[in-house]
């Protein structure tokens, strides 16, 4: 009973600050443009942007849909390419340094620059979005990931040698732990990273999407709506990044 | 022929710019279930040795033989040499994210070794170092004495034949040092293990060890074997105040002093 409490005070700790300051923000941004009467497609108040997202939702919700569906599987395909990369970097150097440079360039760059090449290609439908998450959001796995093969505690290594593990025993056993703390802060990373790829494949080309019903809204100076949809955006892109550390904290123990 | 034995055994570290004895034409034997001590300087060789044992590093030259298997100097050893011995490092070397009971029980999941008569054979160990409680507890929970003591019950739950020790109490204080020999003097009496015990203290040795090597750095080398007999008398620490235990320990001192000074020089 008193542990439940004790939870529930922690949480409200952990939760008021960043609660308040993005209210004392909301307040600030409201009495600025009131103050200075400034245009509504200028910059929009958040009263309107928040009358604007609940008159939108309905309008906006199947997009919504796509844009979360394309992020979550695109995000998870990252992942584990990332990661197969990562073992295949690590166990075979050879290999390894020839694919370093291809997904440290990847990581450098900007992913608008890229898609409208990749939309020649596989045209503007599900698969080019899908295409352009990967490519921005596994490379940072990959290096995190790297790093944390290579970093891992050479005394840890030398008990499997002496205990003659095989290649296979001393990852499972020694290295993919050692290696946990990066690995997670790669896929914190990649989750932020797959949101602005997702986001950019949508407002770079096609009709559906997040993205592309913002591209739509600054066409016609709706600055209200446009500025809506970036509410979806920012809380699904939270709800990942806290999802992922929430299980880092059960799995690892350093 | 000797259980263990190293003959002329040469072990060679290349830097970029230069070449390294670490050891010089070593010849050593343990003998089946004898308690045999390297000591010497720093930089010496004696975890190098220990380390060619168990087939962590390779010889540049030499012959190494155990059991009646003759090292080869291309090949790993094959499992079934490699469980007959357990290895203790300087520092517990447990892992952070696994239980104290999962610790001990490693070696046995990297062999496949299986079944209740090893989970038994955990909490037996356990239980001897006094630390049955613990089992659930995670390595960062618990003293540095007791992370000591379960990376030496770890060497040896696959019940191996031959123990090899690389300074395995350096890091622990006084007392805690005391109580650890005392219970290794107990294992080996019960186990009949062959161990190999490297150490900077050379009262540790003299206490425990029916043979010592003396060691000398830069190259390694073997400077003396001393045997050590108190003539059948139990080892505990009563031996300390023995005339016998102190004379053992000036000689070695001394000698490993000697080693010093011509390093000096």
């Amino acid at each position: 009973m008193r542990k439940t409490k004790n939870n529930f005070v922690n949480f409200i700790n952990a939760v008021y600050p960043p609660v308040l300051l993005i209210l004392f923000l909301f307040i600030l941004w409201q009495t600025v443009c009131e103050v200075k009467n400034i245009q509504v497609w200028m910059l929009a108040k958040p009263s309107d942007i928040f009358s604007k997202f609940v008159e939108n939702t309905k309008d906006i919700l199947p997009h919504i849909g796509i844009t979360y569906t394309n992020i979550l599987i695109g995000l998870a395909l990252a992942i584990i390419i990332g990661l197969l990369i990562a073992v295949i970097t690590c166990s075979f150097p050879v290999l390894g340094s020839a694919l370093t440079p291809i997904t440290v360039s990847l990581c450098c760059i900007p992913m608008v620059t890229l898609v409208p090449t990749l939309m020649l290609i596989f045209g503007v439908g599900r698969s080019v979005k899908l295409i352009t998450i990967v490519i921005q959001a596994f490379p940072i796995v990959t290096m995190n990931a790297a790093t944390g093969f290579l970093n891992a505690d050479p005394a840890h290594i030398e008990l499997m040698q002496s205990l003659k593990a095989d290649k296979f025993q001393q990852f499972k056993y020694c290295l993919i732990m050692d290696a946990l703390p990066d690995i997670f802060t790669g896929m914190k990373l990649s989750s932020i990273m797959a949101m602005m790829g997702g986001i950019t494949a949508e407002m770079t080309g096609g009709n559906q999407g997040l993205g592309s019903r913002i591209s739509f809204y600054i066409g016609f100076s709706k600055t209200p709506e446009a500025l809506s949809c970036i509410i979806y955006i920012a809380f699904l892109g939270a709800v990942l990044y806290s999802i992922i550390s929430l299980i880092e904290k059960k799995a690892v123990r350093q | 022929m000797a259980y263990i034995s190293l003959k002329s055994v040469n072990k060679k570290f290349s830097t970029r710019r230069s070449e390294i004895y670490a050891l010089k034409n070593i010849n050593m034997d343990f003998n089946k279930g004898e308690f045999v001590s390297l000591v010497g300087p720093s930089g010496c060789g004696k975890s190098t040795i220990i380390r060619l044992l168990d087939d962590i590093l390779k010889p540049t030259s030499g012959e190494i033989t155990v059991d009646g298997f003759a090292y080869n100097n291309s090949e790993s050893i094959p499992k079934n040499m490699i469980k007959k011995m357990g290895f203790i490092f300087q520092v517990p070397n447990l892992y952070p994210w696994l239980t104290i009971r999962e610790n001990v029980m490693l070696p046995l999941k990297v062999y496949k070794m299986k079944g209740p008569e090893y989970d038994k054979y955990a909490e037996e160990l356990l239980d001897y170092v006094g630390l049955a409680a613990y089992g659930d507890s995670y390595p960062s929970e618990i003293s540095g004495g007791m992370q000591q003591r379960i990376g030496v019950i770890r060497g040896m739950i696959h019940k191996p034949e031959i123990f090899m020790m690389d300074e395995p109490f350096g890091a622990l204080d006084e007392d805690t040092r005391e109580n650890m020999n005392l219970e290794l003097l107990e294992i080996w009496k019960k186990t009949h293990m062959t161990v190999i015990f490297i150490t900077h203290n050379i009262e540790e040795a003299v206490l425990m060890s029916q043979r010592i090597y003396v060691m000398s750095s830069h190259p390694g080398m073997v400077k003396s074997e001393l045997t050590i007999d108190f003539s059948g008398r139990e080892r505990n620490l009563d031996l300390i105040s023995d005339r016998k235990f102190a004379e053992y320990c000036t000689d070695i001192e001394s000698m490993i002093g000697t080693l010093r000074l011509d390093e000096i020089k």
